[in-house]
């Protein structure tokens, strides 16, 4: 190399050099009227009807408004509604038949076009139209009769069966989405769905606080005020999602000042979470969700039966006895949660009567001996020749698997083994037909989270995941019982929290159903699990409110405000 | 030339099928794409979680799916609603035709979504793998002309110390210096996470990270990779030959020397350059890059078929074709070299 073209290079690096460091001096700082919030997965859809993710409905819930929403305290704010239709109101008939649901006047879209009952009754008829093959809404579909137009601010809507729960057919938990008729109504006259329209996924009208501005896939999501929402332009002028898909990146911006707000925080997650940075604060809100140890007392061969001791009662009674689940919520997971035995843990029609069974290794220990499980040679307990050894199966979600190990050195204090095992979620919740792990009862003790009641206690759940009429075989190869558990009385108690028109009579229901299954242990609660948030104090002027999961997270977010 | 270049593309036809149906049959069996309902709070009920599974057609048995996925469905009735009231003909053209498929998660067209990813995947890793060779080059260089130097022993230790990292410890620490303790310490720290705020200069400076830790691992590998294929050059004959005629040393190294060791390098930069449109999963997770990485980690994470066979069909042709570059360029490295 010549001395001309060693000049030539040196210059060529330093040039290079220099561009980098420019661009680090000259990186903008962070604007200060935008909240930058981090999301571990990107919104797969945003209608609202086409997805049943957790991080889509937050971002839509940014952007749509509701009729009425919930606050953190479970009670109803309204939002588009004017009221919450009631039979004293006159909203909605005796029978609980017919709604009719007032809105607020003067309601606006983000560009400007009014927002009218016609945009509800559109919404309804596109929920209606097994055509637009929408995720969302079944519980809307199926009930639907007619939806009418009564004026310019009420609809009303008629069903063929009583619907106790308004929330379910028009507040948040069951509509948190309603449709532009003016901007869907002509794809759905063209195409006859609205199912592949472009505005799912680059929307452009909204009625939410917040307007969609620009969408980096993979990347970002920036959302401006919107001057059209009900309550007037939000304090807080930009949100900026950025997403994460990595935990330990994410909570490192968060550390860093990179991100003011992140939702969804895994309890395991929390201690250093909070160590990471004094200034961060962790805020939990009832999830509707409960932790649980589902236990396979199928009989059959296909799908796969449990282990012939989990038939036994007492050997169940005797697993819940052996599982120090104090321990486990304050060791593994900072005490942000608490053991529960309910399956309504934390809503408002949990029987806490009822107590939480405590940790008792010797009163399992008799059970088991009870029931003819003796310890063998070898230190586990056998009967007839066959070891209690149990599999134990849950997802490759690290925070569960410490949850396991925890509990297979409990278990093998009273003479139970368990064996291990992990798949990855597409794999364990697969369907029945596909060969799921859980549909097919590949397991003895399964670790997962059900739904829990949030604002009726009509439980999905005990409903699903319990019902006799659910269990999976090759003629019912889409039941969700997958436990095999079945009570007669169970069922009916759950029919009736359903569809009794009765307060008190709903109440009493949800209550036997915990007394069933505390008596009889079809699976093992450990602890619900709520939404934990973490965010930086320092970036708002006062302590801001998060709506629990029954609605919407930023309920409250035209009140929040930063430094 | 151009019949051998024929003869190559026909050859590949039949290979890119069989890769096609066997690929299909694995992404198939990753998992099930309805399984992300499970835990979900706002689960679809069990009729409509069977209507997905039918407008998805995975009822259908596997070989119907890849007939589908490779010739369509436009020219058949399809079951819309799944109790025979009303057919219609299907929406796809299958791949042979250029639809990739809809993505089971978004909707939206595969190629669509790898249009959006694979620019900045690009981005990212042709700057890191130009600076990786580059300094490779001169590294590996350096290190054979003075074999068994101290510098030539550094070099050696540096390379093992990095090439035994993983990315993932990599990339963390640097994040955690650079970035959360540079704030602490008062410095300003690198920005990073994502591609910046859509300005050149931001972009830059959320580069540097990621490609720092996409260099620091890829290099010692070619470093090795350079260094023994000069000194396997520079003891051959022709080289005593080229000192004892006069030339210069820097003449003997760069025109007899790493011209002949190059060869071996333009095998392996043929092999490596169609994975830069793959991206690199963890380097993009943890620097929340939106590139290919990524993107597959994520359809795979959804068991979304149609995505993860695009990316891998698109990967498989771009090995196909950059194959048969690598042995065009052999013959303008190597005038001995000659395909009929």
């Amino acid at each position: 190399m010549t001395i001309k073209n060693r000049v030539r290079l040196v210059l060529a690096f330093a040039l290079a050099f220099a561009m980098v460091f420019a661009a680090v001096g000259a990186a903008p700082t962070r604007a200060q009227d935008t909240l930058t919030v981090g999301f571990a997965q990107e919104p797969d859809n945003m209608n609202g009807f086409y997805s049943s993710m957790a991080f889509a409905q937050w971002a839509n819930d940014l952007v749509q408004a509701s009729l009425y929403d919930f606050s953190d305290e479970l009670t109803p704010v309204l939002v588009l509604a004017a009221e919450v239709p009631s039979r004293e109101n006159g909203g909605i008939s005796e029978d609980f038949t017919e709604y009719t649901v007032k809105l607020k006047p003067d309601l606006k879209w983000s560009d400007g076009q009014p927002l009218t009952a016609d945009d509800l009754v559109f919404t309804y008829q596109m929920v209606k139209d097994p055509a637009n093959n929408m995720l969302q809404g079944s519980n809307i579909r199926d009930a639907l009769e007619e939806v009418e137009l009564i004026d310019a601010t009420t609809f009303r809507l008629k069903f063929n069966v009583a619907k106790p729960f308004p929330e379910d057919q028009i507040g948040s938990p069951g509509l948190s989405t309603i449709l532009p008729a003016h901007i869907f109504r002509p794809i759905y006259e063209a195409e006859g769905t609205i199912e592949n329209a472009a505005e799912n996924q680059d929307p452009t009208v909204f009625s939410g606080p917040y307007v969609l501005r620009e969408w980096k896939r993979g990347e970002s999501m920036l959302f401006e005020a919107n001057p059209n929402y009900v309550f007037g332009e939000p304090k807080i002028k930009r949100v900026l999602l950025r997403f994460f898909p990595d935990t330990d990146s994410q909570y490192a911006a968060l550390a860093a000042g990179q991100l003011d707000f992140v939702p969804n925080v895994s309890e395991g997650d929390i201690p250093r979470v909070a160590a990471s940075n004094p200034d961060i604060k962790i805020t939990t809100v009832f999830g509707g969700y409960i932790e649980s140890l589902w236990l396979n007392l199928r009989e059959d061969t296909h799908p796969r039966a449990g282990h012939p001791a989990l038939k036994d009662v007492r050997v169940r009674r005797a697993l819940r006895l052996a599982i120090d689940r104090e321990t486990i919520t304050k060791e593994l997971l900072a005490g942000a949660t608490s053991p529960t035995d309910s399956i309504y843990a934390g809503s408002p029609f949990e029987n806490k009567d009822l107590g939480v069974t405590p940790y008792d290794p010797e009163a399992a220990k008799a059970l088991l001996d009870e029931a003819g499980w003796v310890v063998g040679a070898d230190g586990i307990r056998e009967k007839d020749g066959v070891k209690l050894e149990m599999r134990y199966s849950t997802t490759t979600a690290g925070w569960r698997n410490n949850i396991q190990a925890v509990v297979q050195q409990q278990l093998a204090l009273v003479g139970v083994s368990v064996i291990l095992e992990r798949y990855p979620a597409s794999e364990f919740f697969g369907a029945f037909a596909n060969g799921g792990i859980n549909a097919i009862g590949e397991y003895d003790i399964a670790q997962y989270a059900n739904n829990t009641a949030l604002t009726n206690p009509a439980n999905v759940t005990v409903d699903e995941a319990l019902n006799c009429k659910q269990i999976p075989n090759d003629d019912n190869p889409g039941g969700q019982n997958f436990t095999g558990f079945c009570s007669e009385e169970m069922d009916a108690a759950s029919l009736v929290t359903k569809t009794s028109l009765d307060a008190d009579e709903r109440l009493a229901a949800a209550y036997k159903i915990q007394e069933i299954m505390r008596d009889n242990a079809p699976l093992i609660n450990l602890f619900p699990r709520g939404d934990n948030y973490a965010y930086n104090t320092t970036r708002f002027t006062t302590e801001i409110r998060i709506g629990s999961g029954v609605g919407n997270q930023w309920f409250d977010i035209m009140n929040w405000e930063l430094k | 030339m151009a019949r051998y270049i024929l003869r190559r593309v026909l050859q590949s036809i039949p290979l890119l099928f069989i890769i096609s149906f066997i690929l299909f049959n694995l992404t198939n069996s990753l998992g099930d794409p309805l399984a992300v309902y499970a835990e979900s709070r706002n689960r679809p009920s069990a009729r409509d979680r069977e209507m997905i599974t039918r407008r998805l057609g995975l009822d259908k048995p596997i070989l119907e799916q890849y007939l589908i996925w490779l010739v369509g469905n436009d020219w058949m009735l399809v079951d819309v609603l799944g109790d025979g009231s009303r057919m219609e003909y299907g929406t796809r053209r299958g791949v042979l035709r250029g639809d990739l498929g809809l993505s089971f998660v978004t909707r939206q067209p595969s190629w669509t979504r790898i249009q959006e990813r694979l620019p900045w995947t690009l981005a990212l890793m042709i700057p890191a793998y130009v600076i990786t060779v580059v300094l490779a080059i001169a590294i590996g260089v350096f290190s054979a002309v003075r074999q068994y130097s101290f510098w030539d022993n550094l070099i050696t230790g540096l390379s093992f110390f990095f090439y035994s990292m993983p990315i993932f410890f990599i990339a963390l620490v640097t994040i955690y210096i650079f970035a959360v303790q540079f704030k602490r310490w008062g410095l300003e720290p690198i920005k990073w996470g994502g591609t910046g705020d859509g300005t050149l200069g931001s972009q830059l400076q959320h580069m540097v990270l990621p490609v720092f830790c996409l260099v620091a691992i890829q290099l010692a590998g070619y470093v090795r990779f350079i260094r023994s294929s000069m000194l396997e050059v520079l003891g051959q004959d022709y080289i005593r030959t080229a000192r004892s005629k006069g030339l210069s040393e820097p003449r003997v190294v760069r025109l007899h020397a790493f011209k002949n060791a190059s060869l071996p390098l333009v095998t392996l930069i043929g092999l490596d350059l169609p994975f830069l449109l793959a991206g690199a999963v963890v380097t993009e997770r943890i620097f929340a890059w939106p590139g290919m990485g990524r993107l597959f980690i994520e359809s795979f994470e959804r068991a979304d078929v149609p995505v993860m066979m695009a990316i891998l069909m698109v990967l498989c042709i771009a090995v196909v074709v950059f194959q048969l570059l690598t042995d065009i360029v052999y013959t303008m490295l190597d005038p001995r070299i000659r395909y009929s």
